[in-house]
């Protein structure tokens, strides 16, 4: 059997689990927790083994009694049709996010339905991996028959929400050479308002206007309309942004509805959020740095290259989880070396040359 | 002296990333709070919602940051909003004019 990689503590545990899986190592996390006064794993966290027990076969998860450890061995990913009732504790963002990772590497397409809150201020929302976080998928080749389908909407806290996440199975990803981050040439934005007023989402897209027009004439904000059933089960309201440049690098922002707040404070929050990434710069918005990341580690042998603005700390505990379990370190330097002023950096790597064992041979 | 000290810390990336036991904050906002002496008008600004959203950032395993109006307040101003006017297409000529 391969080494256990042990941490200690509840942080960055979805990155490591992800990695166990596609490394095919196994890791061991204790400490979770154990002196906080709920000790051990969360609700949600416990989900998110059961789910990923799902998408896997052979995959074998030791929970200590206390819940302040866990072992998992990882197994193989299967994929194809499965359906999770998240918890409400947590939104479907939290889900999805390492299964993204997850599913292009399956032995069968995922066709993947999952339920509960699909915009909350923790995780992405539907709207964002879907029009943001796939798209990053397609740098690597992952393209074809790649979809997320918004069923439902569910706001905090009830939920309610419904979505179907469909990923083809690839052999191999393609090395990435993303270093031009071009000029944003449009804005594109998703608000929705479920169970309150229609017009909320016009407020948005207007107060939004009002920050964003003087940039750029190209914004098209899209008012998402749900009705009855389909919207779910609690009221809220949210902007979901993103900016596209001549390069087709995605900058995105979202921001939700707050007890008390207005329309036009989301829309603000949302707005500024954007420009405040957009400022970042790099081809790569801070969100989905760790995806860009992790695909260029699995990327064919050969070095790959992006340009990025400075990792996130979520970022910095990712680059040392991949060489934990990968060996793969990056080269890290300025994008830019002769001018002082300019904060991006150039991220290359030599790629593993992952290849997809679990697929079946057509 | 700020910006050298900045660009030296800069070239530091791979190293305080692999060879250093310093945590993903202090790696990260190290460089931060160095980002930040060379803009003084942002200082006050910053260090509230920074402290709450460190915080915070500890407990829960989340994507997205904690957004609040005070840290996003510098957007409010003019000449941070025309800073930016050259990431545009339609800014790549003279970034001050045509508001």
């Amino acid at each position: 059997m391969a080494s256990v990689i042990s941490y200690s503590g509840h942080q960055y545990l979805r990155q490591r689990l992800v990695l166990s899986i596609l490394s095919g190592k196994p890791v061991r996390i204790d400490k979770i927790r154990s002196e906080h006064e709920n000790p051990g794993l969360t609700d949600y966290e416990v989900s998110l083994l059961r789910l990923l027990e799902k998408v896997t076969n052979g995959t074998v998860i030791e929970i200590s009694v206390t819940g302040t450890a866990v072992l998992l061995k990882p197994g193989v990913i299967t994929g194809g049709s499965v359906t999770h009732d998240c918890p409400l504790s947590r939104a479907i963002g939290y889900f999805l996010e390492p299964l993204v990772m997850l599913g292009p590497f399956s032995k069968k397409p995922f066709y993947l339905t999952l339920r509960g809150i699909t915009t909350d201020q923790d995780d992405l929302s539907a709207d964002l991996i879907r029009t943001v976080t796939l798209p990053h998928l397609q740098l690597f080749g992952i393209s074809e028959g790649l979809e997320l389908r918004i069923k439902s909407r569910g706001a905090p806290p009830g939920g309610g929400g419904e979505v179907q996440f469909l990923c083809p199975v690839v052999k191999q990803v393609k090395t990435l050479n993303f270093v031009e981050s071009g000029k944003i040439k449009r804005i594109r934005g998703i608000a929705h308002a479920v169970r309150v007023s229609p017009q909320f989402s016009n407020r948005m897209i207007d107060a939004a206007r009002s920050v964003l027009n003087r940039y750029i004439p190209d914004i098209y904000l899209y008012s998402d309309v749900y009705k009855g059933e389909e919207s779910g089960k609690s009221p809220g309201y949210a902007l979901s942004l993103l900016a596209e440049s001549t390069t087709s690098a995605v900058h995105c922002a979202e921001a939700v509805s707050q007890p008390g707040g207005t329309p036009e404070d989301v829309a603000l929050l949302a707005s500024r959020a954007l420009l405040s990434e957009i400022r970042q710069g790099g081809c790569v918005d801070r969100k989905h740095q760790c995806l860009v990341l992790l695909m260029m580690v699995l990327g064919s042998e050969d070095v790959g290259r992006c340009r990025m603005g400075e990792p996130t700390v979520r970022t910095v505990q990712f680059l040392r989880d991949i060489r934990d379990f990968f060996g793969t370190s990056f080269k890290i330097v300025p994008a830019n070396p002769s001018d002082p002023s300019c904060a991006e950096l150039m991220y290359s790597c030599y790629g593993t040359g992952y290849v997809n064992v679990n697929r079946t041979l057509a | 002296f700020a910006e050298h000290a900045r660009r030296k810390r800069r070239k530091d990336w791979m190293a305080s990333i692999y060879s250093s036991n310093l945590t993903p904050s202090q790696i990260v906002n190290g460089e931060r709070e160095c980002s930040r002496e060379e803009d003084p008008s942002d200082a006050d600004d910053f260090f509230r919602p920074k402290g709450a959203s460190e915080r915070k950032d500890d407990e829960l395993d989340r994507t997205k940051e904690i957004l609040s109006l005070e840290s996003l307040r510098e957007w409010e101003n003019e000449s941070t909003l025309d800073s930016l006017r050259s990431a545009f297409i339609t800014g790549d000529h003279a970034p001050a004019d045509g508001v």
